[in-house]
């Protein structure tokens, strides 16, 4: 996606405790060696690690999922994969690894798409494992 | 008194029988990572961090992204032979996608030679997991047969487990084998262009549980030696370190490859860069860690409670 079409905006929230970039840009990923692609509104951090939908961001979206300290804990003991993928699909989310532009290179990160939005897995177990340790 | 006398000198050479922890001129900066290795890989849904970790050092050796979905062609069928199995169904979200040993799936790879990533890809599974793909093949079998579906169709759902085959080859697979062979022979296929293998002995050297406290086992020294030789070794030890710094869990186990160490000044600790399988994320992971797009910096003495083994190439 051409940064000049990208609209930034800047969030900051004690969630994250970082500051994510919004922006509207081109996601692309491959499906039957065919190249797919979208363009949505999405935000990331400085160094491309993070990746959520704007409407998932701004309404922190995780806040509607519920899932317990064991199914945390099963999704790493259990070793069957990426622990985030495992709690994608407990939520009926349908995890997929895509790719971004960021700060003019193409990287690699992955989103669970949710009907309530899109995030990334990993960012996805963080706010999961935040949100239990706090209601504890 | 003889029996305490004793005692009291197993405690204190129990006590006193630990490595000393590595020193800052033995800790000199090593960074392997770069283009040989490219960005940290996803293992998905493949319970198969041993399959990747085996995957990045094959890749970092040969210089070719190698599939880690060829190393498990073994463990695949055997998911696939017990999908075929209606009672193993019942209960395959357990022990069927659990981990195995680096050892033995490099050495068979050497033998039978390399396939690369492009040719059977690991990564990325889309909505499903690759037990249900792998589970898919054999209703694809079944639905041809019966005509339920096209060969056109059934082309488009082999291709998205098996690109590199060609068409007509897919579906003449898919009709003249029996189910026992059906994901082999596909596999097989895929891996026709194979990468022949460099004369490699894997090494594995492992914590003897029991007498770890007596004979304490230096994994460091071997680490630190490979490392010095530009050659990353695979850790085994407890993935949960990753989340959860000051996790009691000790029979998890996970395997990464480390592909760089430094020396903190502050805390006078040698710290050890795991290329986990967990994609670029940073999420994931303990937030006293260090982590850089998938890479994560563990101290020695946070690593040292939880290696469990040393696996290498040489």
């Amino acid at each position: 996606m051409p940064s000049s079409l990208a609209l930034l905006f800047f969030f900051s929230t004690s969630v994250f405790a970082m500051e994510l970039k919004c922006t509207t840009g081109q996601i692309r990923w491959y499906h039957e060696k065919k190249q797919s692609q979208e363009i949505i509104n999405y935000c990331t951090n400085d160094d491309g690690t993070v990746f959520v939908s704007k409407d998932c961001y701004l309404t922190q979206c995780w806040k509607k999922f519920n899932i317990t300290q064991l199914a945390l804990d099963k999704a790493i003991d259990q070793e069957i994969g990426s622990p985030g993928f495992a709690i994608c699909r407990s939520l009926k989310g349908v995890p997929q690894i895509i790719e971004f532009e960021h700060q003019k290179r193409w990287v690699s990160l992955d989103r669970c798409r949710l009907k309530e939005g899109d995030i990334d897995t990993g960012l996805l177990f963080k706010v999961l494992n935040d949100k239990v340790k706090t209601s504890r | 008194m003889l029996k305490s006398r004793l005692l009291v000198i197993l405690v204190a050479f129990i006590s006193s029988s630990s490595y000393a922890a590595t020193d800052a001129k033995t800790c000199s900066p090593v960074d392997l990572r770069g283009e040989k290795l490219g960005p940290v890989r996803n293992q998905d849904s493949m319970g198969a961090c041993y399959a990747f970790s085996s995957a990045d050092l094959l890749s970092y050796k040969m210089g070719h992204k190698i599939s880690a979905m060829s190393l498990m062609r073994s463990k695949a069928k055997t998911w696939y032979l017990s999908i075929l199995d209606k009672l193993s169904l019942q209960s395959r979200h357990g022990q069927l996608m659990s981990g195995g040993n680096e050892k033995p799936l490099l050495d068979q790879a050497l033998k039978a030679g390399l396939c690369l990533e492009k040719d059977l890809p690991s990564e990325d599974n889309l909505n499903v997991e690759y037990r249900d793909r792998i589970e898919a093949l054999y209703k694809l079998k079944s639905s041809v047969e019966k005509k339920e579906v096209t060969h056109y169709d059934a082309c488009i759902q082999l291709l998205t487990l098996f690109p590199a085959i060609e068409p007509n080859d897919a579906i003449a697979i898919l009709i003249n084998s029996d189910l026992n062979s059906l994901f082999d022979r596909l596999a097989e296929k895929s891996c026709y262009w194979k990468i022949k293998a460099p004369s490699l002995k894997i090494v594995s050297e492992k914590k003897i549980f029991l007498l770890d406290k007596l004979f304490p086992t230096d994994l460091f020294s071997t680490i630190n030696r490979e490392l010095s030789r530009k050659n990353p070794p695979i850790i085994g030890y407890v993935g949960k370190v990753l989340v959860d710094i000051e996790t009691t869990k000790t029979n998890i186990s996970h395997s990464s490859l480390i592909v760089g160490r430094k020396f903190n000044p502050a805390s006078q600790t040698c710290e050890y860069l795991v290329r986990n399988s967990w994609g670029r994320s940073c999420s994931y992971y303990d937030s006293r860690l260090k982590c850089e797009e998938g890479h994560i910096w563990l101290p020695e003495n946070i690593l040292g409670k939880k290696l469990n083994e040393v696996v290498y190439a040489k």
